[in-house]
């Protein structure tokens, strides 16, 4: 499953730990991608995008550790991996280095444009998704 | 696992290439398997007096093809859930637009999950997933289950291997 710490993420671990509500039989990596500082360049100064890469580590952890405890039972077995890139890039390529059965996501990110009713990782990841892909969250 | 999930199907081998995939998700013993088609096509009976009118004779032809349509549905559906073995299973074929019949049904069974396949296109370069796939994310209150153009056309690399 992948995650950026937002509600969606949030209701698409509840939606995976109700796939194995005793934490067994479910191989879980949660993945969180920080995004490459080049998806920001168009937008934010270099200096910005700086700072905003020191800043941000708690605040990364924090959103991985609300994940795990929303996770319940599969929490603590769960691999976390962290990736720098394109989110929807990283997640597919991290369900194909895996062998992943299924992925999960969020129905919008922290980052949705507040037009957009469907995250645009989301998107992404249906489109070029090696395997199916459950999408839980409310909108 | 799930104690009710949706299958949404149209009749064509995309679709059905998502039966699997529900199947596994139906917890066994305790869970039920829905299988809903949607007929879309004209509801003659929610129709304006003077559409009626205007579309005269042809009303009842379109009645009857509905029907007719609605009959192969169920027909179909029910072939389908034979083949899901001790899960208790339902078959629900509905007329109305495919998107709405699915949320509808869905918030009705009180489904837990909604699984469907998608073909990944739309006239819409921009959209990742089919209008009925993008339209039921929107509007489902329960998560959704996509088995994307990925796994089919894994599917079929696996099966030209095996052939």
């Amino acid at each position: 499953m992948a995650t950026d710490g937002s509600p969606s993420a949030l209701a698409a671990a509840r939606f995976v730990a109700s796939l194995s509500p005793d934490g067994h039989g479910l191989d879980l990596d949660v993945i969180y991608v920080m995004p490459h500082p080049r998806a920001y360049a168009a937008s934010r100064s270099s200096a910005a995008v700086a700072t905003a890469s020191v800043a941000v580590a708690p605040e990364v952890r924090a959103a991985v550790d609300d994940t795990l405890a929303a996770l319940g039972p599969l929490g603590a077995s769960a691999h976390v991996q962290f990736a720098t890139g394109l989110p929807a890039e990283e997640i597919v390529a991290c369900a194909r280095r895996i062998h992943a059965d299924l992925i999960v996501v969020g129905k919008r990110g922290r980052h949705a444009a507040d037009d957009l009713l469907l995250g645009s990782v989301c998107q992404q990841v249906l489109l070029t998704a090696p395997c199916a892909v459950a999408v839980a969250g409310q909108v | 696992m799930f104690r009710c999930v949706l299958l949404a199907l149209d009749g064509s081998p995309l679709s059905e290439s998502a039966f699997p995939v529900a199947c596994r998700m139906t917890a066994p013993g305790v869970g039920r398997l829905v299988l809903v088609s949607a007929i879309d096509a004209l509801d003659v009976g929610r129709m304006e007096p003077w559409a009626r009118y205007a579309f005269g004779r042809h009303v009842e032809a379109v009645a009857r093809d509905a029907q007719a349509a609605a009959g192969q549905a169920q027909a179909y559906l029910a072939q389908l859930a034979a083949g899901a073995g001790d899960l208790a299973t339902d078959a629900i074929v509905r007329m109305g637009e495919a998107a709405h019949v699915i949320t509808d049904v869905a918030a009705e069974v009180g489904a837990d999950l909604i699984v469907m396949a998608t073909h990944g296109r739309s006239g819409v370069a921009r959209l990742a997933v089919g209008s009925v796939a993008d339209a039921v994310l929107r509007m489902a209150c329960a998560p959704v289950l996509l088995v994307g153009p990925g796994v089919h056309s894994r599917g079929a690399l696996a099966a030209e291997r095996a052939g």
